[in-house]
């Protein structure tokens, strides 16, 4: 498996389980994708050293049960803007983890996460994404970017 | 009681921070949040502090920049300082604690990883 691919996937098991105990698999074969309403997606541009930006996409179902385990309580008592936040930190952990991974030894520089609604997948040529399961639940994650890509192609 | 400053702009970052000092002995402290450099500055100016744990990647005051105004400042510059981030790298590290960090520890935060760089200030 090429090195982006392995970083990626490592990255996002690894942040998963970390902070949520929770057992992150690559999906295989086709995903079937919940409707663009049910779902949350946060954006992180990387700015330095060099330009991209990464998308977590994730069904809010899934989101509010990583939400109770990680503040230890029932969905209903937490802040709206709760899951929100959580899945803005995800990413921001994966990025972290993710760029560890492909360029240990140099500086980067991360902008902040966003959230939107929807699944904010994009028919874009300088994109990949990567499916997973969670809880029998798929999400993924998308690279964009033509200067992220080819660094680690 | 001891005083601590969390700064970090997610809300969830700040909780688990919390949770992890809790768990490695310093749940009697009392905390204090704030959502980015500048607002933590000015927590720390109110009341003496014994600790600062701070993220780097924050809106209106980064955590470098706080490091630095916390450092520069005779009234706030013995407050340790633990960074907290989801980027780093050992250069990265090494200017931070050049800086006067205490340390860095990476994103996600665990008890252990907190309690090797805290530990001094347990009761």
């Amino acid at each position: 498996m090429e090195k982006f691919s392995a970083s990626m996937i490592k990255a996002t098991t690894e942040t998963l389980e970390y902070m949520a105990f929770l057992e992150v698999l690559p999906a295989s074969g086709n995903v079937c994708l919940p409707p663009e309403e049910e779902a949350l997606s946060s954006a992180l541009l990387i700015h330095d050293p060099i330009q991209g930006e990464l998308r977590l996409l994730m069904p809010k179902t899934l989101l509010g049960e990583i939400c109770e385990t990680v503040y230890a309580m029932p969905q209903e008592e937490l802040a709206d803007s709760v899951p929100a936040d959580l899945l803005a930190e995800i990413l921001n952990t994966i990025a972290g983890r993710l760029l560890d991974e492909l360029i240990p030894d140099e500086t980067f520089r991360l902008g902040l996460p966003d959230v939107k609604e929807g699944w904010q997948i994009f028919d874009d040529s300088a994109s990949r994404i990567w499916y997973f399961t969670a809880e029998a639940r798929p999400f993924a994650i998308i690279a964009e970017g033509e200067t992220l890509l080819k660094a680690f192609a | 009681m001891k005083r601590i400053v969390i700064a970090d702009d997610s809300g969830t970052a700040r909780m688990v921070i919390r949770r992890c000092l809790e768990i490695v002995g310093l749940g009697e402290a009392t905390f204090v949040e704030a959502p980015n450099g500048r607002e933590a500055l000015a927590e720390l100016k109110k009341e003496p502090t014994d600790l600062l744990v701070t993220d780097l990647n924050m809106p209106v005051m980064d955590g470098e920049t706080l490091l630095k105004w916390v450092k520069a400042n005779p009234k706030l510059n013995e407050i340790p300082v633990l960074v907290i981030t989801s980027a780093g790298n050992p250069a990265k590290e090494e200017e931070l604690i050049g800086l006067g960090a205490i340390g860095v520890v990476k994103k996600p935060v665990s008890p252990p990883a907190l309690l090797e760089k805290v530990e001094p200030l347990l009761p």
